[in-house]
């Protein structure tokens, strides 16, 4: 009999992170998870959509496998390692793919779980090396997030800035690689680094908050203002526009910045914020809810500054 | 003298150090022992203000001790993701002059230039304790340093302790075995069930086995004989 304990390990994790987000964010993420599952099943009725979820969905997933690290553990010591982790994709993602069967595109479900079930059998590892080795000549080891972010991620930031490039003379799609890029660069302060690391940082909460924030800003208006200023010289009608959307993606990076020191635990990896992290990028797309991250990170401060105290008070 | 005055520590309901109290004499290496569980790391985790007290407190020359008195060698060492050695090493500022990279680290053989991911156990380690080293502190704290390091470097850390004393640092260091302790401990101070019970200068070292294992050994023997 397969004792299905992957997906009871999940379910535990799941449970005490939304202990720890408290009921507020917990309702926040219900309702968003609710709007994404409508979101995916409305794309599902769509010929090219319900495509492009089903490609997006393996690539996913062959991603998560090829690098998860505990696949050599799973493997030689969990009995019915496939299974098991074919169960903990089948499940996680149940709620999403499910949608599929509600609509003409339902041969996507079965060929989603065949899918699955061949990429929970891959045993190959990702060889850890080392990129761009003499990039703190650039960055400062003080600003490891971008150090360590921009080794991770530099294939999909350079695409995007290209693409940005290549079409900076169009009036829309330009931001929207630059905003996948500020999603991206979001996503590097998600780690949390150790005491004495922390403490080498900075003297003080407030200190260690305003350097962050200062440097990311520094590094952001860098990396997205070369692409800006070309789409507002093609496009001197939306200048305007060019500077809301920079002032946005700077909103969304200290919100990044402060939701990482509002829940940070040393040595921790703070999973747990990438949902509220997401929410807050996807936001930054809808009008009506530009507000939120502004408001949040306002919030945000005298928390990210309590719990920091916590740590820096002799 | 730096004081240890009446701390307690609870995690949940688990009182883990039960009014410890100890006076250690500064510029000496005091080496702390006990079981796993005893109490050592939360010790080490109070002295180096990494971790708050429920009551008491700890005095360094009279003054409450700051975390800028201390150096700390953790048990497990964290690494941010995807950062070099070198990267690293210079997150931590270097207020000890003496300190030259070059030179230590052609004693310990570590790749700089790699991410640490790509090091082993021992190098990691290494990799630590030259971040400690880097730093003029007037105390110094190793737990368990002789963790996952080769023999070389084992000795290394010796020549590193002797070198602190000589400049009248004052060094805590623990160990799960005892050997590396009598080579460079001017007091060992046993910590059973979170308080301080016994201390031993190193004209009683000899005494220290005999006294912890020879009820142990006997019943150990006894139970394996019995059950192996």
């Amino acid at each position: 009999m397969i004792k299905w304990i992957l997906i009871k390990v999940r379910i535990h994790q799941i449970k005490r992170q939304l202990n720890e987000l408290g009921i507020g964010y917990a309702f926040i993420l219900l309702a968003f998870l609710t709007t994404l599952i409508f979101y995916v099943y409305l794309a599902y009725t769509q010929k090219e959509k319900s495509l492009f979820l089903f490609i997006i969905s393996i690539l996913s997933i062959l991603a998560i496998q090829i690098s998860r690290r505990d696949k050599e553990f799973i493997f030689n010591h969990i009995d019915h390692p496939v299974q098991n982790i074919f169960a903990e994709y089948f499940i996680l993602t149940l709620p999403v793919t499910i949608t599929s069967l509600f609509t003409s595109h339902w041969f996507y479900f079965p060929l989603i779980i065949l899918a699955f079930y061949f990429i929970a059998n891959i045993k190959i590892r990702l060889k850890q090396r080392t990129v761009f080795p003499k990039l703190s000549k650039i960055i400062s080891p003080y600003d490891f997030e971008w150090l360590s972010g921009l080794r991770k991620t530099y294939a999909g930031i350079v695409i995007f800035l290209l693409l940005a490039c290549i079409t900076c003379w169009i009036r829309i799609l330009p931001l929207i690689f630059l905003w996948f890029i500020t999603t991206s660069v979001a996503s590097f302060y998600q780690e949390c680094e150790s005491l004495p690391v922390l403490f080498a940082s900075s003297i003080s909460p407030q200190n260690l908050l305003k350097k962050k924030m200062v440097k990311s800003i520094q590094f952001l208006i860098m990396m997205l203002i070369p692409i800006l200023i070309l789409n507002s010289i093609f496009n001197p009608g939306f200048i305007l526009i060019n500077i809301i959307f920079l002032l946005i993606q700077i909103t969304i990076l200290i919100f990044a910045i402060l939701l990482k020191y509002t829940t940070y635990s040393p040595n921790e990896t703070l999973k747990g914020n990438t949902l509220l992290l997401s929410m807050v990028s996807i936001g930054s797309l809808i009008p009506f809810v530009l507000p939120i991250p502004l408001i949040m990170c306002f919030r945000n401060y005298s928390k990210a500054i309590k719990n920091l105290n916590f740590y820096f008070n002799d | 003298m730096i004081s240890v005055i009446n701390i307690d520590k609870s995690f949940d309901s688990k009182k883990v150090l039960n009014n410890l109290k100890q006076d250690f004499a500064l510029a000496e290496v005091h080496g702390i022992i006990g079981l796993n569980g005893a109490g050592k790391t939360t010790f080490f985790n109070i002295l180096s203000s990494f971790m708050k007290t429920d009551s008491g407190e700890i005095l360094y020359n009279r003054k409450k001790i700051s975390r800028n008195d201390v150096a700390y060698l953790e048990t497990i060492n964290f690494f941010y993701s995807k950062i070099t050695g070198k990267e690293y090493l210079e997150i931590f500022p270097l207020t000890n002059q003496q300190f030259e990279l070059e030179k230590i680290n052609k004693l310990l053989k570590l790749p700089f230039d790699e991410i640490i991911e790509t090091y082993s156990t021992g190098m990691k380690k290494k990799l630590a304790l030259m971040a400690i080293i880097k730093q003029d502190k007037p105390i110094y704290i190793f737990d368990e340093p002789y963790n996952g390091l080769d023999l070389e470097t084992n000795m290394a850390l010796e020549i590193i302790i002797r070198n602190l004393q000589k400049k009248e640092k004052t060094i805590f260091v623990s160990s799960h075995i005892l050997s590396p302790l009598l080579n460079v401990c001017d007091e060992i101070h046993l910590l059973q069930q979170g308080s301080f019970s016994k201390n031993y200068t190193k004209e009683n070292f000899n005494n220290i086995e005999k006294e912890l294992f020879e009820d142990f050994n006997k019943s150990a023997s006894e139970i394996i004989a019995d059950s192996i």
